[in-house]
């Protein structure tokens, strides 16, 4: 029971400082707002706040409990202290209760309410267990918690998003560990569904707003995310806050409103990069609704309230990484942390539907199925086109709009999840549309509270979906040991002792596929994470792939040159990298000791040029994006040698079409040959043992390797001829030491 | 007054547009920062280490020997041979075959071909030479239509375990097609080394 309380503590004592924070900025401001308004825009905002101090720990490497604990009551004793309502005064002539009758029919919607918060309070209070949970998002988390700060050796893309919620989810980890985060972002969630119900009551429509409460929180994978340490519920929540402003805003134009709205677009930025596009509909909004002449002020208020949350990210991300908007946007800003190639790789990914033969299988998806989307939002929202004849009234048009735009992430991105922020705005309209029948909002929030039920789904979901599957009390209340909960969960999680007990605590470890790092006391080097994750996947894939494998010989004869670099440029252009696992000069048909005083130079990712040098195999460098013009590796002989061949040892690529060129004494680059003879390349033997030692030489000593990933087999048959140790062999996994 | 004004005019408009061209400056200097941050690049950097070539052998791979109708026969082939599957496949102007031996001994190059009736009524007899890279073994007179067999022990200090061992073969007559000029040597069903 203790270590519910802690749990309970923690996320309370995050939501309290968070609240405190925002009434002190809500003191200052003074915006005209009703006291429940002025509670949930100040959590939000305070949020926010919090989120940027911690920040700042992170970066000065202080993220430390007693730090989080001193902090956090001087927060709320200043709030105490100095801070009133947070509300200024109120508009004229209008209650936040406004439009309140039916009282008996808002009962059965606020029941409905009710026993959902109850289902997924308890889902958040059990150990986490969600796979982005206990993966990437609590993974950051508890990488800071033990460094006390950002880890900046530490390379992953996900470590380069914007962590606006686990900066939250740091001060309530460092109280009551991992349930007391994904208390934090249920936190968000309540208010999400408070702040639906507030706007109705504010603008005239109470029982549409209870009953878009009651859909969205009724949404399943609302409710599953919700429930988990995600950020999903943050964003929407961060989203619906900016709008339900801007209406305020568009009604009243005060100006201090403008700066709540400009630190919430800009938190909103760092829990998630999507959030820019709550940026954009809000300055669009500012510009259109202002009057001419004070659109310059209005919007620079607005920006600069926004940078106090975005700049902190880029600037990090800039310093840290090169890229300020890593990890995308790579072919802008290359850096050696993310290629331009995996990013595509990744995006693609994302927008392609797995296992889907028709479009009209997507609706089936998201609404009731969930197999392919990781999740779904419900079968409630197939009424969703109704919700366009709100498009009659003003506040139904701006609802829509607003929809529309932040629902642009779902295009790019096939998880339900992404749909989370328009789900507000499509139950708002729906509502709006649906109060005018009788018992339509309370039979249709009460028959989406049915299918939320966990039993209900399982009849009507894929088995597979990402769902709430039960209210796991005894989890929640730690009767069940969390070891036996979790792994029950986590497919991994029986290997966590294991790792701990034979690996040191800072070994590296490569892993194919993600981990519950949030649990496993260790480093992980995940494949598709991260361009060291990158070169791990494929000099263990050299070996065995004929993609990956140097096959050929492509040999260009020259007449003798006397020059002081050569190159190789790309002419052709093809679908795959380009890719060379060595070059070779040469002169009288012998090949030129490699010296000391040459250098190499590749664009692009140059700094993987040494690879196409180091005499192994099993490496290379490779352009790690789509082959075009332009592309080259160079070699700079320090003093002018003279030579009359290149070769390349590569695996065979579609589309390479590559012209030799030497730097002449005025430093320009001057064509020789595109013509070669390419012949079979006698691939030195040993190449299993030379990818595992270039994965020491990377400091990467452990292997976690998967039953059903491409090298378990081979690994496992001729672990010999890899040169690893098998530690430990569970019935999904082994872990290897590289001798 | 009214040149004081002027002057006044003069100054505002100075201010005004002094200010103008200062945001102009700063505009460009924040492209001229980002541009220049994303034209980042590695630069020229330092050879590697060299790493070493004797690391052992792979499990697989390339082996003493090879039949024609192997699935991985293409494995074997240097250059000149057919591609096209089959239990035999046609040797062009110059074949080479690569092996690999995994230890060390008595081993003899062995291999069967076959001069087609077809290409022999033209070539007449044919005289097939064959190395080990790039020295001379031996030779076999090819007197009439049919198969033959080449059998022949390798001097041990030719071979090395571990190390691709490339085989050449050299026919003096080749038959040459009317129709695209390819030079048939004759039809190869097995190659390699035998203990």
């Amino acid at each position: 029971m203790r270590q519910v309380l802690a749990i309970l503590f923690g996320a309370a004592f995050t939501v309290a400082v968070s609240a405190a924070l925002g009434r002190i900025l809500l003191g200052r401001l003074k915006p005209r707002l009703y006291w429940e308004e002025s509670a949930l825009c100040g959590f939000l905002a305070g949020a926010g706040l919090l989120s940027l101090a911690v920040f700042v720990l992170c970066v000065v490497g202080a993220a430390h409990w007693s730090v989080f604990v001193a902090g956090g009551v001087v927060a709320m004793g200043v709030c105490f202290r100095v801070a009133g309502t947070g509300a200024g005064p109120l508009p004229d002539g209008r209650s936040s209760a406004a439009g309140g009758r039916g009282s008996e029919r808002n009962a059965v919607l606020f029941l409905v309410l009710a026993v959902l918060f109850l289902i997924y309070f308890v889902n958040a209070l059990a150990p986490e267990a969600s796979p982005d949970g206990s993966g990437y998002h609590m993974g950051n988390v508890a990488r800071m918690w033990r460094r006390h700060g950002f880890v900046w050796d530490y390379q992953s893309m996900y470590s380069y998003l914007s962590q606006g919620m686990e900066m939250l989810f740091l001060v309530a980890y460092s109280i009551g560990r991992h349930a007391s985060a994904a208390l934090v972002h249920f936190a968000f969630l309540i208010t999400l569904a408070l702040l639906l119900v507030c706007y109705g009551r504010r603008f005239g429509f109470p029982r549409a707003g209870l009953f878009a409460a009651v859909l969205v929180l009724a949404s399943p994978v609302v409710g599953r995310a919700g429930s988990s340490a995600y950020n999903d519920l943050g964003l929407a929540a961060l989203l619906f806050g900016v709008f339900y402003l801007l209406q305020i805003w568009d009604e009243e134009k005060q100006p201090n409103l403008l700066i709540l709205i400009g630190l919430l677009s800009g938190f909103g930025y760092g829990v998630k990069y999507t959030a820019v596009l709550g940026l954009a509909y809000t300055t669009g909004f500012v510009w259109w609704r202002a009057a001419k002449g004070e659109r310059g002020r209005n919007l620079a208020i607005l920006a600069a309230a926004a940078a106090v949350g975005i700049l902190p990210w880029i600037a990090r991300n800039w310093i840290w990484v090169g890229n300020p908007f890593a990890p995308f946007a790579n072919r802008w800003f290359p850096n050696p942390y993310v290629h331009p190639g995996m990013e595509a790789m990744y995006l693609a990914d994302l927008r392609h539907y797995e296992g889907i033969a028709h479009w009209w299988d997507v609706p089936r998806e998201l609404l009731w199925h969930g197999r392919v989307t990781g999740g779904f939002v419900g079968p409630v929202f197939a009424l969703a086109p109704i919700s366009l004849l709100a498009l009659r009234r003003p506040a139904g048009r701006q609802l829509l709009l607003a929809g529309l735009v932040f629902g642009i992430p779902a295009y790019l991105n096939t998880g339900a999840r992404f749909l989370v922020p328009v789900l507000p705005f499509v139950s708002l309209a729906l509502g709006m549309v649906l109060e005018c029948v009788p018992w339509a909002l309370v039979s249709l929030g009460f028959m989406a509270g049915i299918a939320a039920w966990p039993g209900m789904m399982s009849r009507y979901a894929d088995r597979t979906a990402w769902r709430i599957t039960g209210v796991p009390v005894a989890a929640a209340l730690r009767i069940q040991p969390t070891a036996k909960y979790l792994n029950e969960h986590l497919k991994d999680y029986s290997l966590k002792a294991f790792i701990e007990r034979v690996t040191p605590p800072r070994a590296r470890i490569f892993s194919l596929a993600s981990v519950a790092e949030a649990y496993v006391d260790r480093t992980f080097i995940l494949g598709y994470e991260s361009a060291l994750g990158n070169f791990a996947t494929d000099v263990l894939a050299a070996p065995l792939d004929n993609r990956y494998l140097p096959r050929e010989r492509q040999r260009f004869r020259l007449l003798p040159v006397a020059t002081r670099a050569v190159r190789v440029l790309q002419t052709g252009d093809g679908a795959g990298f380009w890719s060379i696992n060595e070059m070779h000069v040469g002169r009288e048909g012998n090949e030129l000791a490699r010296s000391g005083g040459w250098r190499v130079k590749a664009w692009p990712n140059g700094w993987d040029a040494p690879l196409a040098f180091d005499n192994s195999y099993a490496t290379r460098w490779s352009s790690w994006q789509q082959m075009g013009y332009g592309m080259y590796l160079a070699l700079d002989f320090g003093k002018t040698q003279v030579i009359d061949e290149v070769w390349l040892d590569e695996a065979t690529q579609p589309g390479s079409k590559v012209q030799v060129e030497v730097l002449d004494a005025r430093g320009r680059w001057i064509p020789l040959t595109d013509s070669c003879e390419t012949e079979p390349l006698d691939t030195p033997g040993g190449l299993r043992r030379a990818a595992t030692l270039a994965l020491k030489a990377k400091g990467i000593r452990y292997l976690l390797v998967r039953n059903t990933d491409f090298f378990a087999n081979d690994m496992r048959e001729n672990a010999a001829f890899w040169g690893v140790t098998e530690l430990h062999r569970s019935e999904s996994a082994s872990l290897y030491l590289i001798q | 007054m009214a040149g004081n004004g002027r002057g006044d005019g003069e100054w505002r408009y100075a201010v005004k547009y002094g200010m103008a061209a200062w945001g102009k400056t700063c505009a460009l200097a924040a492209l001229n920062l980002l541009w220049s941050a994303c034209g980042q690049e590695a630069g020229w950097l330092a050879i590697p280490a060299q790493q070493s070539l004797n690391l052992g052998m792979d499990p697989g791979g390339v082996s003493a020997a090879v039949r024609m109708s192997d699935a991985d026969a293409d494995d074997y082939i240097v250059r000149d041979i057919g591609t096209m599957p089959g239990a035999w496949r046609w040797a062009f102007a110059h074949p080479e075959l690569r092996f690999r031996l995994r230890s060390a001994g008595a081993w003899r190059l062995t291999a069967q071909i076959a001069i087609p009736e077809v290409t022999f009524r033209v070539t007449g007899p044919v005289r097939v030479t064959y190395f080990v890279d790039g020295r001379k073994l031996g030779a076999i007179r090819c007197d009439h239509p049919g198969q033959f067999v080449i059998d022949q022990a390798v001097p041990a200090e030719w071979l090395a375990p571990g190390r691709y061992l490339h085989v050449t073969f050299e026919a003096d007559r080749h038959w040459v097609s009317p129709e695209d000029g390819a030079q048939l040597s004759f039809q190869l069903f097995q190659a390699g080394f035998q203990k």
